[in-house]
Parts: C-alpha cells; structure tokens; sequence
C-alpha cells in the first residue's frame, strides 16, 4: 500500500515538474510569475497545453499587458468552467492579433463571443439534456448571431421547438439541429433577422419535419444565389403563409429543386467555383449559376 | 507533364472567363479548395483563415495579377486577406460579422 501511494505521489509530483517547466520554458523572459501560474491554471483546467502556452506567448508578443493577459486566461478558464468551448475564444483572440486590432479591442470581442455562446448554450440547455446536442445547437445558435442573426429573434424560435417537443413528448434533435443550421445560413447569407424567423417560424408553426426544413434551406440557398436572398425570403414567407411550399418542385419561389451546393461544376471532379462577378456556368457567389455538385 | 499542365491552365483560363473575370473565385479540386484572388496592384497577398488559428500563408502568382491559396475542401473556415499590409475582405457570398467592426468570409463545403 505504501508503495503503490509512493508512485502516485512520485507521478504526481513529476507531472507537475514537467508542467512547470514547459510554461516556463517557453515564456521566460515574457511572462511574470502570475501569467505563468493562469497557464498552469488553464492547462489543469482541461485547455489543450499547446494552446494554452501558444495562446499566452501570443499575447505577450502582441503587446497585450501582463493584467490583459491575465484578463483573457480567466475568460478562457471561466468558458470551460462553464461548459463552454475556449476554441472560439482562442480563434477570435488570435484573428485579432493578426489583424493588428488593439489589445482591449481584441478582450472586447472575446467577451463578446464568450457572453453569445453562455447565451446559446443557456438556450439549447432548454431543448436538450444530451451535452453533444447540446454543443451542436449552441453552435449553430452562435454562428447564426455572429452572422447577424438577433438575439431576440431566437426566442419566436424556441417557442415554436418547444411547442412541437410538447406535442411529441420528445425532443426532435434533427429538427432543432436542421432549423438552427437555417438559421446561420440565412444569416450568412446576409438575409435580415425578421425575414429569417419569419421563414423558419412560418415553416415550424406549419409542422415541418426534420427533412423538409433541410429541403427549405437547400432549396433557399439555391434561390437566394440567383436572386436577391432578402426578397427571396420575403417571397419564401408570403408562399407559405398563403399555404404554399416554396421548396417543392414547381414552385415559382423555389427558383428549381435541385440540391443547392457549388453551383456551375467545372470538372469532371465536381470541382465548382465561387466567384463574385457576374459569370455565367462557372460562377457561384453575386453571379447566376446552375446547379452542379451536391449540398453536403 | 505538359498535357497536365496544360489541361491546369485551360481550366484555370476558362474559370477565369467563365466567372466574369471575378474579383475572387474557388475551385475545388478532391480534397482541396483553390481560392483565386485577382488583384494586379500588388506584389504579395496574404491569406489567414481559423484553419490554423489565422497564420498566414502567401498567396502563390499564377500569373500577372492572379494568386492563388489552397486550403482543405471539406471543413468549414472563415478567412480573410492581408495586401500591402492591410486587411482586404473580397466578395463573398457567406460572411459574417468579426467583431472588430469588418466581417469574415466564410468558406462552407457544398455551398
């Protein structure tokens, strides 16, 4: 028995020697005593060691002080504490440096980023106990806000899977997962908060399954990629509200049924392009194309 | 060899005409996706992406006014450009706010 409490204590205390000597290794002559310690910190915390010692050196070579440095480590560790992933933290931090924006400009939009995915998750936590569904709504949810989405808007949207979860008496994950992933690429397509929870709201209150809010998407981002992707939500919302289903072939809004994706192959590999001109066959992107290779 | 090469510069020449002599275009190519960024006014261009935490990774000349970066086709990144020290957005269809007052371009696969 005094043996085997022997080795673990010699392990233990081997790892923590090793530990030590990586941040100090690598951050000597950069960091004090107290940033040193936060990377400890962060390590033990479950933050990748790399990451974390990458992460500080960052930092410290950017011109962040040793008190913003510390700032963003407790933002790091609070995020993981919290269940948080640190990864989009980190990402935001570094994207900063590269683009040479101002130390507190860069803490500004990791809080940002830090207080979007507490409130995503908080919803999808409404939705779901599963912590992988989780992680994948909470996401999607954040990603659809980074890209404009508002945060008021996702409410509507809640209500409506929560309500359709109560008639089931069971979470519908796909349907949550396939109706956040509209969410973001409406978004992303620059389409307008209001435009988008009325698509998907009317799509929801109208019971469409899992597989139908994919098509509606496909079948928007196709549309929208010809056209205007404002108006064509406007026209997505009025043909359904009138009881139509804008994504089904022979629709006039659908703007065709085939899967959207990269538009106008090119080659016999299925290579597409994206371009923003006004190209024709080859051009994905501000210019028409027809369908070419598959969506997802 | 040279049939290769050729048949490259045919494609890379049709793409080209075929998108409108576009600001900025992609091809993918199996695993890869080729960005092409047309700008005669420089004489390097620069391309961060979250790929790997926004490093940066000079864009190769194809030829006058033409660069072109490779990136992995089948993960999701968002990424922007570096010309003549300066962070340069080019058209794109799937953006997204940076929190830095500008946006991110947004590379999604099959989209």
């Amino acid at each position: 028995m005094k043996k085997i409490i022997a080795i673990v204590f010699i392990l233990l205390f081997s790892a923590t020697v090793v530990l030590a000597d990586e941040v100090e290794d690598t951050l000597a002559g950069l960091a004090n005593e107290p940033v040193m310690t936060a990377t400890r910190q962060m390590i033990q915390k479950g933050i990748e060691k790399d990451d974390a010692i990458e992460m500080t050196k960052l930092m410290l070579q950017n011109q962040f002080s040793l008190q913003q440095t510390l700032q963003a480590q407790q933002m790091l560790m609070q995020a993981v504490q919290s269940g948080l992933p640190a990864e989009p933290l980190m990402n935001k931090a570094k994207e900063g440096m590269a683009k040479k924006i101002q130390s507190g400009s860069v803490l500004q939009a990791m809080e940002q980023v830090q207080s979007r995915y507490a409130f995503t998750y908080r919803k999808a936590e409404q939705l779901t106990e599963d912590p992988e569904e989780v992680s994948e709504l909470g996401d999607l949810m954040a990603d659809a806000l980074t890209a404009g989405f508002q945060k008021g808007d996702i409410e509507p949207i809640m209500e409506r899977l929560m309500t359709r979860t109560m008639e089931r008496q069971k979470v519908d994950d796909e349907l949550a997962t396939e109706t956040c992933m509209t969410l973001r690429d409406m978004a992303r397509l620059g389409v307008s908060s209001d435009a988008i929870t009325d698509v998907v709201s009317e799509a929801l209150s109208q019971n469409y399954t899992a597989s139908e809010m994919e098509a509606l998407r496909e079948s928007f981002m196709y549309a929208a990629k010809k056209g205007e992707p404002e108006k064509t939500a406007n026209s997505y919302a009025t043909q359904m509200r009138q009881g139509e289903s804008p994504e089904s072939p022979g629709s006039s809004g659908a703007g065709g049924t085939g899967p959207s994706g990269e538009t106008g192959g090119t080659g016999s590999d299925g290579a597409g392009s994206n371009g923003s001109g006004s190209g024709g066959g080859g051009a994905n992107g501000d210019g028409p194309g027809g369908p070419g290779g598959a969506h997802k | 060899m040279i049939r290769r090469y050729v048949s490259s510069a045919l494609v890379l020449a049709a793409l080209f005409l075929l998108s409108g002599c576009a600001a900025h275009f992609y091809r993918i190519e199996g695993d890869a996706v080729h960005f092409y960024l047309r700008n005669p006014d420089t004489t390097t261009v620069l391309f961060a992406s979250s790929l790997d935490g926004y490093e940066f990774h000079e864009a190769k000349k194809v030829k006058a006014g033409l660069w072109e970066v490779t990136a992995p086709a089948k993960r999701e990144f968002r990424y922007f450009y570096v010309i003549n020290g300066e962070v340069f957005l080019p058209p794109c269809e799937l953006k997204e706010k940076d929190g830095f007052g500008s946006e991110n371009c947004i590379y999604s696969p099959g989209m």
